[in-house]
């Protein structure tokens, strides 16, 4: 688990052009949005993107979107609580 | 207006270097514009992480910008409400358009680049950096035409819907760009009339 | 000095004249239908406002080489209907200008280019690619029709037609032209549909703009001009409406999302009835951006309230027909609503049934007559913030 939060923080650092950031710097549970780091709602698309090709898993409007990608830790639980479907 | 016209200040910025009002302000080492555009954000020292999300004709209007409008004369309350930005451009956003069919190919779109896909999102990102709501255009032209920007511009000022406008010309492709910007607004002090001519000097030299 | 619209030339997904446009909406026929012509993977998923010609029948029509860009061959179908309404012997002692928009340009060709070039540098055909540039449509039609003394594009995303028309009434204003055609036009392609669908505000199925469950828009396609010309007694009893009023800001809040408060729109509604000397009270029908967004709607909706408060004007989106033009939308609405003040011709939304929470709007749902209205506003908001509104007023 530990594997994947970090793993998904060196993501959103990559794929969010969050140049000033260190992955390490972001908390488990530190909400990523608003204040947090700053995303916006292209961001949470660029998310939603990087979560399918990287996990393969999709996020419906049935999912609750903004729950799921609030924090590390949420989205974390979410790919471990979804596994990819076979090919 | 009993003020004429006068170009208040200018911003080049091509081949690895910014000038502002002809003189060097930063000079990158030889590198790809990326590079560049990263080397100028910094030297900026100033927080604006939504930099780094920019597509590169963004980046170059967005450098540009904020040399020409640096200092308090440039940023008195009210004054953006009645700012203007009248910018022409050639290869529209073709860089990135580049970029994001690459990505369609591979099933990689991504949302964020696609936001760039249209010429006119740098004028946006300058109005949202610098809070400017009045008018704003983009004209695409093969080359860059003073005569026709100027007309336009005076015409704005003449029917009192600006106080200020930043006009100029921004084109990027590849690691070919040339950003010129100029801020013109009525003036009493000694400075270029805002002509075609003055403008068409400014922006050869 | 006013400025009259005296002709205009249209063509969209519910046809291609203004007489077969307006014949939908009196049918209450929507354009949102499965693509027959635009190739893509998703042809039995999505609906999209999709022009009923191929690019062969659009190019045989005038005799044109078929490998033009279906946006090229859009906008000069529409040019050369505005073209057509102008008397000859007016055209020959005048100084004409064509001002058009795009944010496609050729991609229909270019897309089709690429996917040859890029597994192979030497395969793909050069020629589909000559055209991609937004400016070559605008070249071409002004060369075919004559036009010579001003010619020009303008790209500002959604906004650009409704921006044409507010350049060509300055120059006219200004004395620098004496008839300008100008609107803008663009074709479906997947690049388009691509991009929308990836920042998830497209809907699969027909569109409802206005309405609490709305999910997003269509893509549509289409050209439309409207020609401008100076106040002229000899002009105006033939004129279809004047351009009492215009206006054009940034909402400086976000690259693709409107503010909260409609700030942009507001401003831009608010100095456009300022220019024209209008009062809220005296606009008989909105023709709204709309593009069925959850964003848009609720902040355009916002802004009307600022604006109207509790006494609403009739209003609906047009683009529940159309679907969303992208550049052509502003020309397109432009046109619609110089038939509104013509003839009286009030749009209706193609569906409704619950109002947005936060702002309550209630659109018109059947199309009817109202020989009352004398001043019509359109609304076109682009991407980068970009907002502009047009007012058409009795002649």
């Amino acid at each position: 688990m530990q594997d994947l939060k970090l793993q998904l923080k060196e993501l959103l650092v990559e794929n969010l052009n969050l140049q000033d950031i260190k992955p390490e710097e972001i908390g488990d549970d530190q909400p990523i949005f608003g204040e947090g780091l700053g995303l916006d709602s292209i961001d949470a698309l660029e998310i939603i993107v990087m979560l399918q090709q990287h996990f393969g898993v999709r996020l419906t409007k049935a999912d609750n979107g903004p729950q799921v990608l609030a924090t590390v830790n949420s989205m974390a639980e979410y790919i471990t609580t979804h596994p990819q479907p076979k090919k | 207006m009993t003020h004429s016209l006068k170009l208040l200040r200018s911003c080049s910025i091509q081949n690895g270097t910014i000038q502002v009002d002809g003189t060097n302000v930063f000079a990158g080492p030889p590198a790809t514009f990326a590079a560049f555009a990263t080397a100028a954000f910094r030297a900026l020292g100033i927080e604006y992480p939504k930099f780094h999300k920019m597509d590169n004709l963004a980046k170059l209007g967005f450098l540009a910008a904020e040399h020409l409008l640096a200092g308090q004369d440039f940023r008195a309350p009210g004054l953006a409400a009645r700012t203007g930005v009248v910018l022409a451009n050639a290869t529209s956003s073709l860089d990135t358009d580049l970029r994001y069919e690459t990505q369609l190919r591979q099933r990689l779109a991504s949302p964020a680049l696609f936001v760039y896909t249209l010429p006119n999102i740098v004028v946006g990102e300058l109005c949202i950096r610098h809070g400017i709501t009045g008018e704003n255009l983009l004209f695409m032209t093969e080359r860059y035409e003073p005569a026709a920007q100027v007309a336009y511009v005076a015409n704005l000022f003449a029917k009192q819907r600006i106080d200020r406008c930043l006009g100029g010309w921004i084109d990027l492709l590849g690691q070919e760009y040339r950003a010129f910007f100029y801020l013109v607004g009525p003036s009493s002090e000694a400075a270029l009339p805002y002509t075609t001519a003055n403008v068409e000097t400014l922006f050869i030299s | 000095m006013a400025v009259l619209v005296t002709g205009a030339g249209i063509i969209c997904a519910l046809g291609t004249t203004p007489e077969e446009v307006v014949a939908s909406f009196r049918a209450h026929a929507s354009g949102m239908r499965p693509v027959r012509h635009l190739v893509t993977r998703h042809q039995a998923d999505y609906v999209f406002g999709e022009v009923p010609r191929s690019n062969q029948e659009l190019a045989a029509h005038y005799g044109l080489p078929s490998h033009l860009s279906r946006t090229m061959l859009l906008s000069y179908h529409a040019a050369c209907q505005a073209y057509d309404s102008i008397p000859k012997e007016l055209l020959k002692q005048s100084r004409v200008g064509f001002i058009s928009a795009t944010s496609v340009g050729g991609m229909d060709q270019t897309e089709a280019f690429f996917l040859d070039y890029v597994p192979d540098a030497t395969a793909g055909k050069l020629i589909k690619v000559i055209h991609h540039d937004c400016g070559k449509h605008t070249d071409f039609v002004a060369q075919q029709l004559g036009i010579r003394d001003f010619v020009t594009t303008i790209s500002t995303a959604c906004s650009s037609a409704a921006n044409s028309i507010m350049l060509g009434a300055r120059m006219l204003k200004a004395g620098l032209l004496d008839i300008v055609i100008a609107g803008g036009a663009d074709a479906l392609t997947r690049f388009t549909f691509n991009g929308f669908n990836t920042l998830m505000i497209v809907d699969k199925d027909q569109c409802r703009p206005l309405d609490a469950s709305r999910e997003g828009l269509n893509l549509g396609e289409g050209a439309a001009y409207v020609v401008l010309m100076r106040d002229d007694p000899a002009a105006a009893d033939t004129a279809l409406c004047r351009l009492s009023g215009y206006a054009n800001t940034n909402d400086a809040y976000h690259q693709t999302a409107l503010s909260d408060q409609g700030e942009g729109p507001y401003l831009a509604m608010r100095q456009t009835l300022a220019d024209a000397g209008v009062e809220p009270a005296d606009i008989g029908y909105i023709n709204l951006h709309g593009t069925g967004t959850q964003n848009n709607d609720a902040a355009e909706g916002t802004a009307l309230r600022r604006i109207f408060g509790e006494a609403l004007p009739k209003l609906s989106s047009t683009k529940s027909f159309t679907g969303h033009t992208l550049a052509a939308s502003g020309g397109i609405e432009a046109v619609l609503a110089a038939l509104t003040v013509k003839h009286g011709y009030i749009f209706p939304n193609y569906s409704f049934a619950t109002p947005i929470a936060e702002v309550d709007l209630n659109p018109v749902q059947e199309f009817h007559l109202d020989p009352e209205v004398r001043h019509v506003l359109s609304n076109s908001f682009g991407f980068g913030g970009n907002c502009s509104a047009l007012l058409f007023s009795r002649p």
